[in-house]
């Protein structure tokens, strides 16, 4: 039942359940006041008609009683012996005093309550009536003075004296119960006074009780149905606003401001979640959906928007350079395909015509005999010397362009071992010294490609050397995941403007005529060690010797 | 032994290395009789009769150039290794090719040596009499 109340205030907006609330509490509190009102003015009126009828009618009743006594009083005197002022009292008494008193008492004896009172007194009356005959007749026999000397008329006397007497004592008594009643009455009147005043406080206190009530009840209700809503409304969009999106339900149908407050965080959320489905469809690649606007100042909406255009058209460039990287790839193979080609074709095409011009030239001497001059014997031995070192150079071309890092066999390898590998298949001169670090380390390579490298840079010192007494000497260093390889030699030296020039292909310093030499191994051992993520150097001065230094990758460290 | 002679097709296209191998030949006394043809194609027509039926007997030795017009030595290997009458013959490469690939092509295709062309003329020599001493030793099947 509760909750049905409940679910009937939920359809009223605030406003008019607090205008409800505060009529129902001013009802209250009117109907409260209204009651106490008319309870005080019971209460008084009650005060009023003690106040103007009790003292009266008690008073009057006592002088009715004594109005009654003074006649009984009179009589018994008069009928001793003759008294004419007592006799006119009585008289007077009889005549008017007595019906003034009577109507007097029962004129104030109107009230309900006194009825009974009333009802006493008019038969008090109405036995008075026969006292006041007896009376009249006792005053008829002794008229004069003379009958108080008749014995006769004085035993009449005497028995209408104690019919009289014991009469007004009677009535006496009648009247002074008769006092009584009418004083129980107005005791009566007075608690009934005391009960409306207690009816009051009580009233009171129910009335205070029930404003307590009401007010516990509508501090429950507005906990209920306002506070708690707001409350966790509040917390969820507290978790909206950190970020969590969490779609909620009120379990409540309600139409107030609470339920709108309700729609509209739900519409919040739902506006929220829309644009997360939105975002990670968009995530997800999906260009095309349509982003929903809540409104025309949809900002955020917009904003997603925007991101998904931008997003779209930035996709779209990145395919397009894909596309262009793809065939600037596909072009870069064809070349390197096209520069193989050409290495083949020099390695064949090329050099057969050379052996061609080489063995027409030693036939051409063999017909000739000793016909040849010593001069064009000479010439050809130079011819052939040319060709020699025409073949000697399209050999470098095609080594140059096939040097690199091998991916294949990368294994551990003690460069040492390739050191003293390369040593020997180079020739040395009889008095050249040679010193090789002892802990040259195991390094990750391709042995061809270090092999390579150590005989380029091994027979440069050798070749080069002009020293007397030729030392070269190999070490190395550990500088980070690279080792630092340096072969030294005492050699002539080289003069700092050629520190460059000597790793590129063909350049020599001196003339190929004087030292048969085609230029080729530095540089081809640059292109190897730079393909490997390695640098070259040369540390040099003309009469110091020269120290070429390369770094070679050392993917696992060995101490 | 010595009295039968095989014979010998050179498949070369260079008209210098023809002259360079009939020369060094010469030199060495080496009185096979040799065949020349200018390239694979023109080779393999020869050895399947089409161009000379008079030949009565198939060259035991090839010496074989690999960059040649039309048909290159690698494809004319390929070619008579899959012909059931011409597959037994024994071939020596002689080219200017130094290449890992050519070399393993080759001998993937039963070449019975490869000789890189000497500059020389005295080194080629050498290399014709080795050759001439090795197939003198061999025997081959009649037919």
């Amino acid at each position: 039942m509760f909750q049905a109340l409940l679910n009937r205030m939920y359809r009223m907006k605030i406003g008019t359940r607090t205008a409800i609330s505060y009529f129902a509490v001013i009802m209250v509190v009117l109907i409260f006041t209204t009651a106490s009102v008319l309870l005080l003015q019971y209460g008084k009126n009650i005060d009023i008609k003690i106040a103007s009828s009790f003292s009266p009618v008690i008073n009057a009743i006592k002088d009715y009683q004594y109005l009654i006594e003074e006649s009984g009083r009179l009589s018994i005197d008069l009928s001793i012996q003759p008294n004419a002022a007592k006799k006119l009292r009585l008289q007077k008494i009889h005549d008017r005093i007595y019906t003034r008193q009577k109507l007097q008492v029962i004129g104030l004896c109107q009230e309900p309550g006194l009825a009974d009172v009333k009802k006493r007194i008019i038969g008090v009356d109405k036995r008075f009536e026969l006292i006041m005959t007896n009376e009249k007749a006792l005053l008829a026999i002794l008229d004069s003075s003379v009958a108080y000397q008749d014995t006769t008329k004085m035993r009449e006397a005497l028995v209408l004296r104690d019919k009289i007497e014991t009469e007004i004592g009677k009535q006496k008594l009648i009247l002074s119960e008769t006092s009584l009643q009418a004083i129980s009455v107005f005791n009566k009147l007075d608690s009934q006074k005391f009960a409306s005043y207690r009816t009051l406080s009580y009233l009171l206190m129910v009335m205070i009780f029930v404003i307590v009530l009401l007010g516990i009840l509508s501090i429950y209700i507005t906990n209920v149905t306002i506070i708690k809503p707001i409350k966790e409304l509040s917390s969820i969009l507290d978790e909206v606003g950190a970020g969590k999106i969490i779609s909620f339900q009120s379990h409540i149908a309600r139409a107030d401001e609470i339920g709108e407050m309700i729609t509209s965080a739900q519409k919040v959320v739902q506006g929220f979640k829309t644009k997360e489905q939105v975002a990670n469809a968009i995530g997800k690649g999906d260009y095309d959906i349509k982003v929903p606007m809540l409104s025309r100042r949809d900002r955020l909406g917009k904003a997603l928007s925007e991101m998904k255009d931008n997003l779209k058209r930035s996709k779209e460039k990145e395919a397009e350079n894909i596309k262009s990287l793809e065939a600037y790839t596909n072009r870069l193979e064809k070349k390197n395909k096209e520069l193989d080609q050409f290495a083949y074709i020099t390695s064949h095409d090329l050099k057969s015509p050379l052996r061609g011009i080489n063995n027409l030239t030693e036939w051409i001497q063999e017909d000739m005999g000793e016909s040849l001059s010593p001069d064009s014997a000479k010439y050809f031995q130079m011819l052939r010397g040319r060709v020699h070192r025409m073949e000697n150079l399209i050999n470098s071309i095609l080594k140059y362009s096939r040097a690199g890092k091998t991916n294949e066999n990368q294994e551990e390898t003690s460069s040492k071992e390739l050191v003293y590998e390369a040593l020997n298949s180079l020739e040395i001169p009889e008095n050249t010294s040679i010193l090789v670090d002892e802990t040259l380390p195991i390094v990750e390579t391709n042995r061809r490609d270090l092999l390579e490298v150590m005989m380029v840079f091994l027979s440069n010192a050798i070749n080069h050397n002009t020293s007397v007494e030729p030392v070269i000497n190999i070490t190395y260093k550990t500088s980070g995941s690279l080792i630092e390889f340096c072969i030294a030699d005492n050699g002539p030296g080289i003069s700092a403007e050629f520190h460059e020039k000597i790793f590129t292909i063909f350049q020599t310093l001196e003339r190929r005529d004087d030292v048969e030499n085609i230029g080729a191994g530095l540089a081809i051992g640059k292109k190897i060690i730079e393909d490997y993520g390695g640098k070259v150097w040369v540390e040099s001065s003309p009469g110091n010797g020269a120290r070429f230094f390369f770094t070679w990758p050392s993917p696992q460290f060995h101490a | 032994m010595g009295d039968k002679m095989v014979n010998i097709l050179l498949v070369e296209d260079d008209e210098v290395d023809v002259m360079n191998v009939k020369r060094a030949f010469k030199k060495n006394n080496v009185t096979n009789p040799l065949y020349v043809c200018n390239n694979g194609l023109e080779a393999l027509n020869f050895l399947r009769g089409e161009r000379d039926p008079s030949i009565i007997e198939i060259p035991k030795i090839i010496l074989l150039d690999l960059n040649m017009p039309k048909m290159g030595g690698i494809e004319f290997l390929r070619e008579i290794r899959k012909d059931d009458k011409l597959k037994n013959i024994s071939v020596f490469v002689m080219t200017t090719s130094n290449e890992d690939k050519d070399k393993v092509d080759a001998y993937n295709l039963n070449v019975a040596g490869y000789i890189l062309k000497p500059l020389s003329m005295e080194r080629f020599i050498e290399a014709v009499s080795t050759l001439n001493n090795y197939w003198k030793l061999c025997e081959f099947p009649d037919k």
